[in-house]
């Protein structure tokens, strides 16, 4: 390792483990799958770590790793579920017309199952954001950071961090236009 | 207060719309029809984040997780220096030639080689090659050019050790 006064790994991961966990389960709300994540953050921070400056924070870059990561596994998750749509039968096939006879008798889908579906059509349209405004989105709307906490980890000025929410918002709500009719 | 300061004041807020706003930002918020709009815009936003993301409770990390993370890095590790080992171990035999080692691995592979040149060769020459050979000719030719400046490195080595030996010996 080049640098004596790194504090041991082992003592990182105790002590960012919860943090990051917390963060990562709001957007994957399965133990199993916020866990694998953050084991993986670890992972590639422990990669790296021998080329980390003493003189850096280890909690900014903690996050820094684990909001790549967050939004890989978001694209990832587009992706799959883009291929099996490009497998499930076009509108209109026999299998379809069986659900549309079926549905008006079946109940209402639960308020848990909603909550998931709006869950993955706001992660998939923070996925879809450049980086700099989804670090942002993560940072403040998601992981409930102040402004001070959000420019120490990604790096920038207050000042910065609030006008990049700010147009981060402008395009997420533009994607959003569908789902917040609802709201107003 | 300024339509700048009001948007301001409304992107900072936590929840817009679940806590009454300050007076001066409500008289202004009011009797503007921008920043009105923008404050149901905003408020509509954030009660749509807060449904989305909305966690009552929070589990905590299962007990033990460090440990297994360090675990799996540890794994990971040892795997990444077992590939390194026998990469570096395989790179030492081809590089230091002439080792016994390498040099038995290196006449292998000519054999292969020459075992797999041939049979193309004897595909396409069946009866006769360019030069007039036939396919055992064209392996034992083969085999010739990939050993013989493997044979000469070997004499060369040894002869650098006889010389060394011999060296010594008048020193003594």
């Amino acid at each position: 390792m080049n640098n004596e006064r790194l504090p041991p790994f082992e003592q990182l991961v105790e002590r960012y483990q919860q943090r990051l966990f917390d963060l990562v389960y709001r957007l994957f709300p399965d133990v199993d799958d916020a866990e694998d994540l953050v084991q993986e953050v670890f992972f590639r921070a422990w990669r790296a770590y021998d080329r980390f400056r003493n003189d850096a924070d280890v909690y900014s870059w903690l996050y820094r790793i684990t909001l790549n990561l967050c939004r890989e596994r978001i694209r990832s998750r587009i992706a799959v579920r883009k291929l099996i749509a490009q497998d499930a039968p076009a509108p209109g096939d026999s299998a379809d017309r069986c659900t549309a006879v079926t549905d008006p008798a079946e109940p209402a889908p639960g308020e848990h199952l909603e909550r998931e579906e709006l869950r993955r059509r706001v992660r998939d349209a923070i996925g879809r954001l450049p980086e700099r405004f989804a670090r942002v989105i993560l940072l403040r709307d998601i992981a409930g950071m102040s402004y001070e906490e959000m420019a120490r980890v990604l790096g920038i000025s207050v000042t910065a961090a609030g006008v990049r929410l700010n147009r981060a918002r402008a395009v997420l709500r533009k994607a959003l236009a569908q789902e917040l009719k609802e709201y107003l | 207060m300024n339509c700048r300061q009001a948007i301001e004041l409304l992107t900072r807020m936590e929840l817009p719309g679940a806590v009454p706003l300050p007076e001066e930002l409500s008289m202004h918020v009011a009797a503007c029809l921008r920043c009105a709009r923008e404050y149901r815009e905003l408020t509509a936003y954030r009660r749509l984040m807060h449904d989305a993301f909305r966690v009552s409770d929070t589990p905590v990390l299962r007990p033990g997780f460090s440990t297994r993370c360090m675990r799996t890095i540890t794994a990971h590790c040892v795997e990444g220096c077992g590939f390194r080992k026998t990469l570096t171990a395989l790179l030492n035999a081809l590089l230091h030639i002439p080792t016994p080692a390498a040099v038995t691995t290196s006449v292998v592979a000519a054999v292969l080689i020459a075992v797999l040149v041939s049979h193309r060769s004897a595909d396409t020459y069946r009866t006769e090659s360019a030069d007039g050979l036939r396919p055992p000719a064209v392996m034992a030719g083969v085999l010739g050019a990939v050993v013989e400046p493997i044979v000469l490195d070997v004499q060369r080595d040894l002869a650098d050790r006889r010389g060394r030996e011999l060296l010594n010996r008048f020193l003594q």
